[in-house]
């Protein structure tokens, strides 16, 4: 809707389409004269609109607007493939130096928080949310918690690599510095420091690790080991295992050491990777 | 006293910068207040800025900030100094950007 009305407020600017004032009269009323044919265009349009969805369907703009693009989006963000889309790109665009969280975020968030909504909806109506085939499994607190510990990328799995295998002092005191922030899924140390950003050795693992966690995640709530979502969420800067705690109790808890322990063993062989490279440049120097 | 912005998504990674670059104001004897925001609150709190810095994750709003404060130099912090929380490097950045 917004798009056509500033559509139709340019058009009829650059074609002058509008009533022609004389010369002696003053600018702000020529203005406000020049307002009144897009205005009447798109009340004109608008009331068409409202005549056509409440007399012919028997609804509003905005809910045909919901029944027509929001309910198969929302369904499409459940599905294993939406999900994939929509976790590996948030890394592709991080690794780009672009918050991908926020930019995907902005287009799906409110579809995840819909799908939490829904499956508190299913609570209070008495049913219960395991093994109901009517919840939805990916909601926010999915996307918040459960495949982005230490940050966007699961970058606590690089983090954990790093302790156990770093040599080099660079990787070093980039991991020192990062880790107080990752228990709290801060990671732009990590992202800018490294940098991940642009950086071939932790592109494979930064799109992966997610991923799996996103598997496994899904799995365990399609199996019924762990409760779908209601409408309670954490912050997503909640350290991980304790989110998963707080959110789907010693199930939660133990998804997420799963996650963290597979992300880890992903981000293992590339840390080692990038530690040598660096080791060898410092050795070099 | 010049007032420093810095913001970034949720205004997290940017604090932690804050604290560093605090440090080093002290250490420089630069009198200067320091504050970190979402990007979504510049248009309540970054318009007295003397300097504007993003996060290189946000960067790409750098032309929406610049409308919404008007005369505020807005920069993206340079991505090696942001990601290694080099308070002092981005402090140093700052003050060639406002010209103190």
């Amino acid at each position: 809707m917004s798009f056509f009305t500033s559509w139709v407020c340019c058009y009829c600017e650059k074609n002058h389409l509008g009533i022609k004032m004389p010369e002696a009269v003053p600018g702000g009323v020529v203005r406000a004269f020049e307002a009144l044919t897009p205005g009447m265009i798109l009340f004109t349009t608008a009331a068409v609109i409202y005549g056509i969805t409440h007399f012919a369907f028997n609804t509003t703009f905005p809910e045909l607007i919901f029944k027509l693009i929001q309910v198969p989006l929302q369904g499409l963000s459940d599905t294993i493939l939406g999900g994939t889309i929509i976790a590996s790109l948030q890394s592709i665009l991080f690794w780009a130096g672009i918050h991908g969280p926020n930019v995907v975020g902005g287009v799906v968030k409110p579809l995840l928080i819909a799908n939490s909504l829904d499956n508190q909806a299913l609570l209070d109506a008495g049913q219960q949310l395991m093994n109901n085939p009517a919840a939805k499994i990916f909601t926010v607190q999915f996307d918040d918690v459960f495949y982005k510990s230490g940050g966007c990328g699961l970058t606590m799995g690089f983090l954990i690599a790093s302790w156990l295998i770093a040599k080099s002092d660079q990787m070093k005191s980039i991991t020192k510095l990062a880790t107080v922030p990752g228990i709290f899924n801060i990671n732009e140390p990590v992202i800018f420091g490294l940098p991940i950003v642009f950086n071939p050795y932790l592109l494979v693992p930064f799109i992966l690790a997610p991923l799996a966690a996103f598997y496994v995640t899904y799995a365990a709530i399609a199996v019924g080991f762990m409760a779908p979502f209601s409408a309670v969420q954490v912050p997503w800067t909640t350290p991980p295992i304790i989110a998963g705690l707080l959110l789907d109790g010693w199930q939660g808890a133990v998804i997420q050491i799963i996650n963290l322990a597979i992300s880890t063993a992903i981000y293992f062989p590339f840390v080692r990777m990038q530690d040598k490279k660096m080791l060898e440049e410092e050795q070099a120097a | 006293m010049k007032k420093i912005v810095l913001l970034c998504a949720a205004g997290m990674s940017t604090s932690i910068l804050v604290k560093k670059m605090q440090e080093a104001a002290k250490a420089d004897n630069f009198d200067c207040e320091i504050a970190a925001y979402p990007t979504s609150e510049a248009k309540d709190k970054a318009t007295d800025a003397d300097v504007i810095l993003l996060g290189p994750q946000v960067r790409f709003q750098a032309k929406k900030i610049a409308e919404q404060c008007p005369g505020r130099p807005v920069e993206p912090i340079d991505m090696r100094l942001y990601g290694r929380m080099d308070g002092a490097g981005v402090l140093k950045f700052a003050r060639e950007k406002m010209g103190a």
